[in-house]
């Protein structure tokens, strides 16, 4: 990086920050604070709806699972458009007709304290350790770039995300979200053109995508049905409509988000917004890395794509051993390009029997080339014992920092930038909404004046922010960080929407019935999690499904609660 | 605040309903055929 990109990052970072403060310097009263005045239009709710769930681990990670996995991980989010339906249908006018400030509100009036306490909890733990590592990934990105230490990187940017979250609060949030957004899919757009523009000028935009669908990178669709395999059409449709509709109609950092509508119109349009644009818009993030992928098949990739980590373990013993390694890889790839090369010009002659040769050589070479890094790797953790050696997370930041040119450098960090504090200060913003309204406020004997309230909510903005950089100084466990968000959420969501499901559609049952249920739910999907191999998005369906089917069988052997007997 | 509420463009809620389901319908079709042609 050098003058141009840091003016680029930080003139983009310091605008959004003090546009933000300065926009919302006003907000005195609670609903003006955590629901923004009720004043947001329907597209304004689309876009922060969109900017809160596409955090920095998105645009870092979603590429590099492109790269190594092809764009199979799309079907992830054929769910969500069903679940902006159900969402609109049932719980929007719910959620408005009640007035309230937090999704577990409803469960009270619905069951009773202890269901929407318990609702409220294993919400602030999923977020809670999704805030982590929504911090984590950007403050990675810092630390490797500046050879800080991630504990520094990761106090600047948490600050930063604080100071204008607890100047203004929701309203805050969804204002700045407007610019982040308009800089992210910006950033990411030219980061795809530009990859396409640096290919050889006799290898086509039509070249490139049937190169990518040879090596296997467009496998979109999955027909088949297997339990144990995280993505495809099935797990997609049906257990990721439950993961979304437990997400966007029962997470606080999302409801917040329509709450804050002007109208229910308004709120409904936003989601639906989000359904029509949601998938496009992976669809684009995964295809940028296909041609990351397309452009490494062309040009020479790093043997480890954490140069950081690598130039630490070339300062130990095993130095000599990565240098043969990476002998061996140069050599290879030279080997490679010229299968490459006979693949391109297989396609041009349009000869299908040429074609699948070649990209059966380039296949050979590529699983040769897997097994050297994953020695790289092994003497990497050899190296430096607990080392985090899976390089996925980086393919697409090297690709950024070696190939794009200056300027292009800060506008993408600016991307990781604005991504990672538009969701954290969504998910800050919910976390102390939810804390403040559901467990502090609701545990005071004594109605205290909004302005205390008002005045506790910040504070637990700062404890969260706290929390969060805390966690996320202590996550480089996560071995892909976009599966490891989603994994945490899965373990959860099920539990929390088998709650909100029962309470919508189940009228008999009641709030003793429902809070063991969840209790025993939320037991059985962690038990999957440590003992089985069963597919994480399927934690959703099961947790849901323990909830509504127990809470049935537990009300017919148990009484009523005294709130519901009355 | 009443969820009656007319929206905007169509005549019905139903009406949004069914274009977000029906592009979610065509966008499979779309990726399915991508998947078999390129592969």
């Amino acid at each position: 990086m050098n003058y141009l990109d840091w003016l680029v990052l930080g003139g983009t970072v310091a605008f959004i920050v003090l546009y933000g403060v300065w926009r919302t310097r006003g907000a005195k009263t609670m609903e003006g604070y955590l629901k923004g005045d009720n004043s947001m239009k329907w597209w304004m709710i689309g876009v922060s709806i969109m900017a809160t769930q596409a955090s920095a681990v998105t645009f870092l990670s979603t590429p590099g699972q492109a790269i190594e996995d092809g764009m199979r991980f799309l079907q992830f989010y054929f769910g969500l458009p069903l679940a902006m339906v159900i969402i609109s249908v049932t719980m929007v006018p719910i959620y408005y007709r009640l007035k309230v400030f937090t999704a577990y509100e409803y469960l009270e009036t619905r069951f009773d304290l202890k269901t929407r306490w318990l609702a409220a909890i294993l919400f602030l733990l999923l977020r809670g350790l999704s805030a982590g590592i929504t911090l984590f990934a950007p403050s990675l990105i810092l630390s490797t770039l500046m050879g800080w230490p991630v504990p520094f990187t990761t106090l600047l940017i948490g600050s930063l995300v604080v100071i204008y979250v607890v100047t203004g609060g929701s309203k805050a949030v969804s204002i700045t979200q407007r610019q982040q957004m308009t800089v992210i899919m910006s950033g990411m757009i030219l980061a795809g053109i530009l990859a396409f523009n640096l290919l050889p000028d006799n290898v086509s935009f039509g070249d490139s995508v049937k190169i990518a669908g040879k090596m296997g990178k467009l496998n979109l669709v999955d027909l088949r049905f297997n339990l144990s395999d995280r993505y495809n059409i099935w797990s997609g449709l049906i257990a990721g409509t439950f993961l979304f509709l437990s997400y966007f109609g029962t997470d606080q950092s999302q409801v917040a988000r329509y709450l804050g509508g002007s109208s229910v119109a308004e709120s409904r349009l936003g989601l639906l917004f989000n359904g029509l644009l949601k998938i496009p818009m992976q669809f684009i993030i995964l295809f940028i890395g296909v041609m990351v992928y397309v452009f490494y098949l062309f040009t020479q990739p790093p043997v480890f794509h954490n140069g950081v980590l690598k130039d630490r373990a070339m300062k130990t013993e095993q130095a000599a051993t990565l240098q043969s390694l990476e002998s061996e890889y140069n050599a290879l790839y030279a080997q490679k390009r010229e299968a490459v090369d006979k693949l391109v010009n297989a396609i041009h002659e349009g000869d299908e029997s040429a074609v699948n040769a070649s990209r059966d050589q380039v296949k050979e070479w590529q699983g040769k080339e897997v097994e050297i890094r994953d020695s790289v790797k092994a003497t990497i953790a050899r190296a430096i014992p607990r080392a985090k050696t899976q390089d996925r997370d980086y393919i697409f930041l090297n690709f950024v920092l070696s190939s794009l040119p200056h300027g292009i450098i800060g506008l993408l960090m600016a991307v990781m930038f604005s991504a990672a504090m538009s969701s954290m200060a969504g998910e800050l913003s919910a976390l102390a909404t939810t804390t403040c309204m559901d467990i502090y406020k609701r545990s005071n004997r004594v109605e205290k004046a909004p302005e205390h309230y008002l005045k506790a909510s910040r504070w637990f903005t700062v404890l969260w922010a706290v929390l969060a950089m805390i966690f996320a100084m202590l996550a480089t466990f996560a071995e892909n960080l976009i599966q490891f968000v989603n994994i945490v959420g899965s373990l959860f969501y099920g539990t929390i929407l088998g709650i909100f499901l029962a309470a919508f559609y189940v009228k008999r049952v009641h709030g003793h019935a429902v809070f063991w249920a969840a209790i025993v739910a939320e037991g059985i999907v962690l038990y999957c999690y440590a003992a089985t191999d069963i597919a994480y998005l399927l934690y959703n369906l099961i947790g849901c499904g323990v909830v509504i089917g127990l809470s049935i069988l537990l009300q017919v052997v148990m009484p009523a609660t005294p709130a519901l007997k009355k | 605040m009443q969820s009656e509420e007319k929206p905007p463009v169509f005549n019905s809620w139903r009406q949004w309903y069914w274009l977000v389901l029906g592009a979610l319908a065509v966008q499979m079709v779309l990726y399915y055929w991508l998947t078999r042609t390129l592969a």
